[in-house]
């Protein structure tokens, strides 16, 4: 099964260099022939590659340790779904899975738009492939994941090795979030070579007008809005399974997700601008430039060992083949953009400075500094070390400090941008629009000061949250009541048509609103406390806030690749039992001999209680630290509800029936109600 | 008087424990405070109050030579600086402000905020000078549409 996984890379990289050369042959010479066979080995292409996956995926089920990744990354007692994850567990497999996604998304586009865009798509076809075939030469010469395990021996030669059984998978993989988030990670990442490719496939061809946008939205959409979960459900893993008590702690592998989403949330509002009114066309191209050469700077940072990070599972020395990857890719690009400026001309110009237009350019630049600063601030280490030999930190402190100002920033604009009319805004539709949500906002940071929330950012955070909350509920109502009104429909059932005649306007409102809950849970962080109660034994009572635990039991049990300590601790709210928490040690055998914990969380709205037990040496009294967590639960109801929203966005709209009056009516109403 | 003797005596020990407690939990509180300025030893690349590896080789060592420098009244700079003497600087979370290097750390991203924003602006102005000089792409007087929009939404709308 090993070969056949290498055959299936063998026949990619073959294959995806033949798509580049017949596509753009078959295009210089007019030849439709020679353009749908470079079509046809894109396709195969991801054929290949899936060949190579599952065959990657038979060795694991099959514990066929003779391949070197495979005694690498699993075990025979490995759970079955861990031996699936494992396949992106390590370096080699994870790389192979990034082209398969890749080669997946590049298969759908073009049989999609094989009989559209003719001066396009043999463009779209080679650039996707020009990945293809670097992540292909990178399975085959560098990383290979199918090389077959081999010992030196003593005399100097080189022996096969089939060891009996493997090191297993790092204990930390295995976790069940780490079967999804991974995958949605890639996903999202990769996804922005399907807009990226479409913009050099304009640039190339000279077709710079809005068709490159509108052909790609849902795919940016989709790739943004799986990144976003991706990187929440990571936030998620990292909260139950690392155990140090939070979600996000500024780690370069975070870091290297959040920037291509910080830049593809940019190029999905300033795409509105180009479709709108035909402006900000070189600035699309640049964004998606630079978001796709993120998610690749990304993918180096995740796997190169550049620097440091708790979640770098992987680390080898293809760092430098992806910067000159990216050296190549991004010199091409610049070439393009600067040869074709003629052709990016803007088609109407802006008309004021407090105008949509120009919300949506501040909400660029905002973006584009945070995301600058994160970069800044995750290669620091690097820079200092090059400078002057000492490598400097920059660690959640300095993210935090330089961030979370421009985040609020970016919520007020969240707030404002929608709401400014195209072109140029009145004073009048200003006041009208809000007045009354800045005079609600700044009403409720009052009593919110005297409930205790003292903390400056945490307290500005939570009024914008007010502000921009209340500006997306009027705005709906304002739609659905002039909706019901006009159609007779009663009012939910107006939200609803409303939302689904609009899916993009409204979809958008929805994926704000989660973001408004996003930071009301992120404000909470502000608050977290946490106390150590160490040695404490079976009988021990400790306080936190309004809740008293006792420790009622500690014993020792077997897991399936895993032996735990656990204890069982009563949870008191009020004097009041509402929970046994069981949160355990676990030390798995094979690699590394590595210790785990396994914390236990009681959710609610208001606040998280999450409980480390660091086990026990004597048997009797056991290490315990308990975190106070207020609002983390908005982080993943916000994250629910921007993963509704994205999927809203990605409907088609819906043309309903009315009740009372006539389509166009219909319309005409709610836009009223919208426009006032 | 025997009685009111020991009540005060009660009443003292009470404060004194109160006072001893909130100590400690002062001590807490700046071991976990100066802990976050500090970066644990071992690669984990976590914050020191926040390295909860089990069986870590530095966390305990590192947070038991912090807690002695607390309960030796040492301030804040003087244990960030002892810690950087015997670690080298990566053991802090963040960069120091002294020297240009560090300093530009803390500077770049607001100084880049402050130059795309004088970038933006110069842009919008050139746009809008550019619209002006173009009389057929001359800003609509919007307000007259509002006003109308208003006056049917409130036919449409007549409780408001």
């Amino acid at each position: 099964m090993a070969q056949l996984g290498q055959f299936g890379l063998a026949m990619a990289f073959i294959l995806a260099a033949y798509a580049i050369v017949a596509s753009l042959v078959g295009i210089r010479a007019r030849n439709d022939k020679l353009i749908a066979s470079g079509r046809n080995a894109a396709i195969c292409v991801c054929i290949a590659i899936s060949t190579a996956i599952f065959s990657l995926g038979y060795l694991f089920l099959t514990n066929d340790f003779s391949v070197a990744y495979i005694a690498a990354h699993s075990s025979i007692d490995l759970p079955l779904h861990f031996k699936i994850s494992s396949i992106w567990g390590g370096q080699e497999g994870s790389l192979l899975f990034w082209s398969w996604i890749l080669t997946v998304y590049s298969a759908l586009v073009i049989a999609q738009n094989r009989n559209k865009h003719r001066a396009m798509m043999p463009y779209v076809t080679s650039v996707l492939m020009g990945t293809s075939l670097f992540f292909t030469a990178m399975h085959l010469f560098v990383v290979n994941p199918f090389k077959l395990g081999a010992i030196q021996m003593p005399n100097g030669a080189v022996s096969l090795f089939h060891p009996n059984d493997g090191a297993g998978l790092n204990p930390l993989l295995q976790d069940t979030l780490m079967v999804i988030h991974p995958p949605m990670l890639y996903t999202g990442m990769v996804g922005f070579a399907v807009p990226y490719a479409f913009a050099i496939a304009a640039l190339i061809s000279r077709q710079l007008g809005d068709t490159w946008i509108r052909t790609t939205r849902r795919w940016t959409m989709i790739a943004w809005g799986v990144l976003a979960i991706g990187i929440l459900l990571g936030g998620n893993w990292a909260y139950h399974e690392l155990g140090w008590g939070g979600y996000w702690a500024w780690d370069p592998v975070e870091n290297a997700s959040l920037m291509p989403w910080l830049i593809g949330t940019a190029f999905l509002h300033s795409v509105m601008v180009q479709e709108k009114k035909g402006m900000l066309k070189i600035w699309n191209v640049v964004l998606i430039v630079a978001a796709y050469t993120m998610s690749i700077f990304g993918t180096m940072l995740t796997r190169s060992g550049l620097v440091d990070s708790v979640h770098a599972f992987a680390k080898s020395d293809i760092g430098g083949y992806f910067m000159a990857f990216i050296v190549v890719t991004l010199s091409g690009a610049l070439y393009l953009i600067l040869d074709r400026l003629p052709y990016l001309k803007p088609e109407s110009q802006m008309g004021s400075v407090v105008s949509r237009e120009s919300s949506f350019l501040f909400n660029n630049l905002v973006l584009l500094v945070s995301c600058f600063a994160v970069l800044w601030g995750t290669m620091f280490p690097v820079l200092s070390e090059w400078y002057n030999g000492n490598k400097i930190t920059v660690g959640a402190p300095f993210f935090n400090r330089v961030n979370v100002p421009i985040a609020i920033f970016l919520l007020f604009l969240t707030g404002v941008g929608p709401l400014l009319a195209w072109r140029k805004a009145s004073t009048n539709s200003l006041k009208r629009n809000f007045l009354m949500p800045a005079v609600i906002a700044l009403a409720s940071g009052v009593p919110l000061y005297f409930l205790g929330v003292r903390h400056f950012y945490a307290w500005l955070s939570l009024v914008m949250s007010v502000f921009v909350g209340i500006t997306i509920v009027r705005e709906f109502y304002k739609g659905a009541k002039a909706r019901a009104y006009g159609t007779g429909e009663r009012f939910h059932e107006a939200v609803v048509n409303l939302t689904l005649r609009n899916t993009r306007r409204y979809g958008g409102y929805i994926i704000h609103f989660g973001f408004v809950l996003l930071f009301i849970g992120w404000s909470g962080q502000a608050f977290s406390e946490k106390i150590r109660f160490p040695e404490s034994g079976i009988g021990k009572t400790f306080n936190v806030h309004q809740y008293d635990m006792r420790v009622e039991d500690m014993g020792v049990r077997q897991g399936p690749n895993y032996a735990a300590q656990y204890a069982s601790v009563s949870l008191y709210e009020y004097g009041k039992k509402i929970a046994i928490m069981s949160p355990e040690w676990r030390k798995y055998g094979g690699r590394d001999q590595q210790g785990t914990t396994e914390v236990a969380i009681l959710s609610t709205l208001r606040n998280d209680v999450y409980l480390v037990f660091q086990g026990s040496t004597d048997g009797v009294s056991g290490d315990f630290t308990v975190y106070y967590n207020p609002l983390v639960m908005w982080v993943w109801i916000g994250g629910t509800i921007l993963g509704i929203g994205t999927l809203i966005a990605l409907l088609p709209n819906r043309q309903t029936p009315s009740k009372r009056l006539q389509p166009a009516t219909v319309k005409e109403s709610e836009e009223l109600g919208q426009a006032v | 008087m025997g009685k009111r003797f020991s009540l005060t005596i009660y009443k003292f020990v009470a404060v004194a424990c109160l006072v001893a407690a909130s100590g400690v939990q002062a001590a807490d509180d700046r071991m976990e405070t100066v802990g976050q300025g500090l970066i644990c030893m071992c690669g984990c690349n976590q914050l020191l109050s926040g390295c909860e590896m089990i069986n870590c080789p530095s966390a305990p060592p590192m947070r038991k030579e912090l807690k002695g420098y607390i309960d030796a009244g040492k301030d804040d700079k003087t244990i960030f600086a002892t810690f950087a003497d015997k670690y080298g600087p990566k053991v802090l979370s963040a960069p120091s402000t002294k020297g240009w290097f560090n300093l530009s750390a803390w500077i770049m991203p607001f100084a880049a905020l402050a130059a795309g924003g004088l970038v933006v602006i110069f842009f919008l102005k050139r746009l809008k000078a550019r619209a002006a000089a173009t009389p057929d792409a001359s800003p609509i007087d919007a307000s007259k549409y509002e006003n109308e929009i208003e006056e049917e939404l409130r036919k449409l709308n007549p409780e408001d």
